[in-house]
């Protein structure tokens, strides 16, 4: 088992079109600001390379090729599965996340579960958490993923 | 998921203590109808703290061996100090389903004098918990009617 948090939450649509929203979307709905953006002093596009080997990026210049990886796509299953790794810029080697998102169908329309898991590869010194013990840090982070997900709700009014 | 503050949000938020957060978060779900919205698991993979919702109300669960006062009742000879109460859109649906997932049932569906059918459950580590549906709106006169000896004040 690894240190993990989970959010989940429910859009009013069809399991497809969540995860087109989730993905196609993501500039749209992706919270702007150092807090939720990779560089805090540039305004970047996020963007899913759709499929399995794609990334997700935040670019800050087409023409450049100037841009933040997020991580590689390990499972791309339109309507049903998305997962991506995650590494944050004060990462070092063999410190990588893991995000996991499940789309269910429900008879209100898609539950989102999004897992964010694999955080036992940063130390508990690791200036990510902000020297919060891991709950405390866990929590918070599920916080951030609450606030992403309300945002990704609000795309549908 | 409910907004945390907003208007639409509960401000009310009780905290439930499990020896086994991971069984109970499960087995609410199942027995109980609860959707988990957030949940937080240690390297370990134990549930260091969870909310879930029903409706637009919410609790919040976690491990009870984190400090003196937390206690499962499982612990305490099954004794409980509070009851938390769900308001249900379908009382026997909810009952059954409960049932079949192994909830003790404390007292079958019974319709009240204030106008609710309610039953009482106790989940998997013995909290105790009752269930109710609006089955009539009664004024207070009516329940006092209804149950003599009693005055009822206040919008219920």
């Amino acid at each position: 088992m690894s240190a993990s948090v989970t959010v989940a939450i429910t859009l009013a649509v069809e399991p497809e079109e969540a995860f087109r929203l989730f993905t196609e979307e993501v500039d749209q709905w992706w919270q702007r600001g150092p807090q939720f953006r990779f560089r805090p002093k540039k305004h970047g596009t996020m963007r899913f390379e759709p499929g399995e080997g794609g990334r997700l990026v935040e670019v800050y210049d087409e023409a450049k090729g100037e841009l933040y990886e997020v991580g590689r796509i390990l499972v791309w299953k339109p309507g049903d599965r998305l997962v991506f790794e995650w590494c944050g810029p004060n990462y070092r080697e063999g410190q990588v996340t893991e995000v996991d998102i499940r789309f269910k169908a429900k008879d209100t329309g898609t539950r989102i579960l999004l897992e964010h898991r694999g955080w036992e590869t940063l130390p508990p010194d690791h200036p990510a958490r902000h020297g919060l013990d891991n709950r405390a840090f866990l929590t918070s982070q599920g916080g951030w993923w609450e606030e992403q997900l309300t945002a990704l709700r609000a795309l549908l009014g | 998921m409910a907004e945390k503050t907003g208007s639409a949000a509960a401000e009310v938020v009780p905290a439930l203590f499990y020896d086994d957060p991971n069984a109970a978060l499960d087995w609410l779900e199942q027995a109980f109808g609860f959707e988990t919205c957030l949940r937080v698991t240690d390297d370990d993979g134990v549930i260091q703290h969870a909310e879930l919702e029903h409706g637009n109300g919410r609790i919040m669960l976690g491990g009870s061996g984190w400090a003196e006062f937390p206690a499962s009742p499982k612990t305490l000879g099954g004794r409980n100090t509070q009851c938390i109460h769900v308001q249900v859109k379908d009382v026997m649906a909810h009952y059954e389903r409960a049932k079949a997932a192994g909830a003790t049932i404390a007292a079958e569906p019974e319709d009240q004098f204030y106008g609710d059918k309610v039953y009482r459950a106790f989940d998997l580590e013995g909290h105790f918990w009752t269930f109710g549906q609006t089955m009539r709106v009664l004024s207070n006169a009516d329940m006092e009617k209804a149950s003599p000896g009693l005055k009822v004040e206040g919008k219920g």
